[in-house]
């Protein structure tokens, strides 16, 4: 795993060219040892990278993406390129627009090297629940990458690329972060656009970055983050942070970090012992440790998969076999949609659309949709409560490391609550950093996540720079 | 809520989605399940408590602006169906629905 900030230097230096990187950046994604491609861009790549490399040359560098190999997740509409969304209902789907993502990224001078796989639609936890075959962990290839951005954390954990943008609904940036060793961060709701992002549940939706780095992530949010009038939730553009991240300090003294106990107690012994090594080196830093309770985001599961699902059951709704995408003839109309839905849909996508349109039909709609809307302002309002105290949350990203493919599929209830620790950040709009830190008894990366109130992104990210430096795992 | 295989077929028929024979009993014994997990929202009390629907909702009210209501550049008819599995005359091509009689 290389540091998109550090190659960003070499190639600024002129010690590395584009063209050198990207060839090598191809070479190890057409191996595609564990199956994170999708589709690989040769071609467009080169010539990318080409006319990066005459940019540097004649001193008309962009910036610190400028010549460096990414990924993005399938999720992404890229214009001219395939765009699967990890489903066969996308099979054959090329995109007549540009994703905005994808086209602030290129426009700064990236080069796409791929487009990454992911569980379908963005749902799941392993990467095990998709179209195009499981992406497995570049530190065992007998276990999952995590999900459901997992081609994401494989490409850039294998070393095929320097960074990769992916999706977070509900902790789906930060678990396969988690598990491939990756620093993932997941910025507040509303900070990046998600025009061009296939909608899975949109209240929660937010692309996300993965990379080595700390530094790195702030390269990207550079133009991430960009302003883009076609995305009204879009309330808060713009992260600049370059400059500060280069002043930080390892000292954090004055910095409350808040901790609820029964969160580290639940987790596995290997992912314990690391949150306690972490919560060490944050004293040994200067940070002052406070205790919180977040009593209300045990039902973070209960809610996030009534909310997710029934908003997804309705965007959903447009992949009709008519507009674009996989149809399935019928005599009537309405058998060509249920056909060609039928067909194209893997099975954790049509429980999902099931559960919620289950969730919003009359007469269980109270019950259900509501009820979980308003447990999900108290699970927003224990956060709030608790940032009355403390600056930022320190809380595990999953109770465990990286497990064995198709382990856990059989019981969903299990299954959801890998998402526990992550998904209570979607419900409320806040932003959080997955940092790898520690391995278990295996060699599997292992770390924390620390969360940050909404649209203090800014002070998140500097704080996990000072933890960098205090000497966090790279 | 008890959740009968009729229940997972007629949800799934409102989703436009056909589930199998075979299919039902997992997809019947999946949404259980989760539905019996989900029971734990029923012990809090949220009387007094307004649903939360999106993070940025306040902040989007308060941001809520039109945009000038100009020409912009706009897909072509071609553009737009280009994807369509099938299409006449630059419009989509559906079975149909309307009875010739």
């Amino acid at each position: 795993m290389k540091s998109l900030f550090e190659i960003s230097k070499k190639l600024e230096n002129k010690e590395i060219s584009s063209l050198e990187l990207t060839q090598e950046s191809i070479a190890m994604s057409e191996k595609n040892e564990h199956n994170a491609y999708i589709s690989v861009l040769a071609q467009r790549a080169l010539k990318q990278a080409k006319a990066s490399d005459e940019r540097i040359s004649s001193g008309k560098r962009i910036g610190h993406l400028d010549g460096v190999p990414f990924s993005l997740k399938d999720l992404f509409i890229t214009k001219g390129i395939r765009s699967t969304g990890g489903s066969k209902i996308l099979y054959n789907y090329i995109p007549q627009y540009e994703g905005s993502v994808s086209g602030f990224l290129q426009g700064a001078g990236g080069v796409l090297v791929g487009k990454v796989g992911c569980d379908e639609f963005g749902m799941g936890s392993t990467n095990e629940k998709t179209a195009f075959g499981a992406v497995t962990n570049p530190f065992d290839i007998n276990k999952v990458a995590g999900g459901s951005s997992g081609g994401s954390a494989a490409s850039v954990a294998e070393g095929s690329v320097f960074y990769s943008i992916g999706t977070d609904t509900g902790g789906s940036v930060r678990l396969p972060a988690n598990f491939c060793g990756l620093v993932g961060y997941k910025p507040s709701y509303g900070v990046v656009t998600r025009y061009g992002q296939m909608a899975y549940g949109s209240s929660l939706d937010q692309a996300s970055p993965m990379a080595a780095d700390v530094m790195s992530i702030g390269c990207i949010m550079e133009y991430l983050a960009q302003a883009d009038a076609n995305d009204s939730t879009q309330v808060q553009s713009g992260l600049s942070v370059m400059n500060e991240l280069a002043t930080v300090k390892a000292d954090m003294k004055g910095v409350k970090i808040g901790v609820d106990p029964s969160f580290i107690e639940a987790c596995e012994p290997a992912v314990k012992k690391a949150l306690h090594e972490a919560i060490d080196q944050f004293k040994h830093q200067g940070a002052e440790i406070v205790e919180v309770g977040l009593p209300h985001l045990k039902y973070s599961v209960s809610v996030y998969y009534i909310l997710a699902t029934a908003e997804a059951s309705a965007n959903l709704s447009r992949y009709d076999g008519i507009h674009y995408g996989l149809r399935k003839e019928a005599d009537q109309l309405i058998q060509t949609y249920t056909q060609s839905r039928s067909t194209g849909f893997g099975d954790e996508v049509k429980k999902r659309i099931i559960l919620g349109s289950f969730a919003l039909s009359s007469g269980y709609q109270d019950e259900y949709f509501a009820k979980a809307s308003r447990v999900r302002r108290l699970i927003a309002d224990d956060f709030k409560k608790a940032y009355e105290s403390c600056d930022f949350i320190f809380s595990p990203v999953c109770a465990t490391t990286a497990f064995k493919l198709g382990e856990g599929i059989a019981d969903p209830v299990k299954m959801y609550m890998n998402d526990l620790y992550t998904i209570p950040v979607n419900l409320s709009g806040l932003c959080s950093i997955a940092m790898p830190y520690g391995k278990d008894e295996n060699s599997m990366p292992t770390g924390f996540q620390l969360i940050g109130k909404a649209f203090d992104d800014k002070n998140l990210l500097k704080a996990a720079r000072s933890f960098e430096l205090g000497g966090g795992e790279r | 809520m008890e959740i009968t295989n009729e229940v997972v077929q007629h949800i799934a028929s409102l989703a436009r989605l056909e589930i199998q024979d075979s299919e039902v009993a997992e997809y019947q014994s999946h949404l259980q399940k989760v539905l019996n997990h989900m029971k734990e929202l029923e012990s809090i009390n949220t009387d007094d408590v307004e649903p939360l629907f999106s993070p940025v909702f306040d902040k989007q009210e308060e941001l809520s602006t039109q945009r000038e209501d100009t020409v912009g550049e706009s897909m072509t008819a071609e553009q737009v169906i280009a994807n369509a599995p099938k299409q006449k005359q630059n419009q989509f091509l559906v079975e149909a629905v309307i009875d010739e009689n």
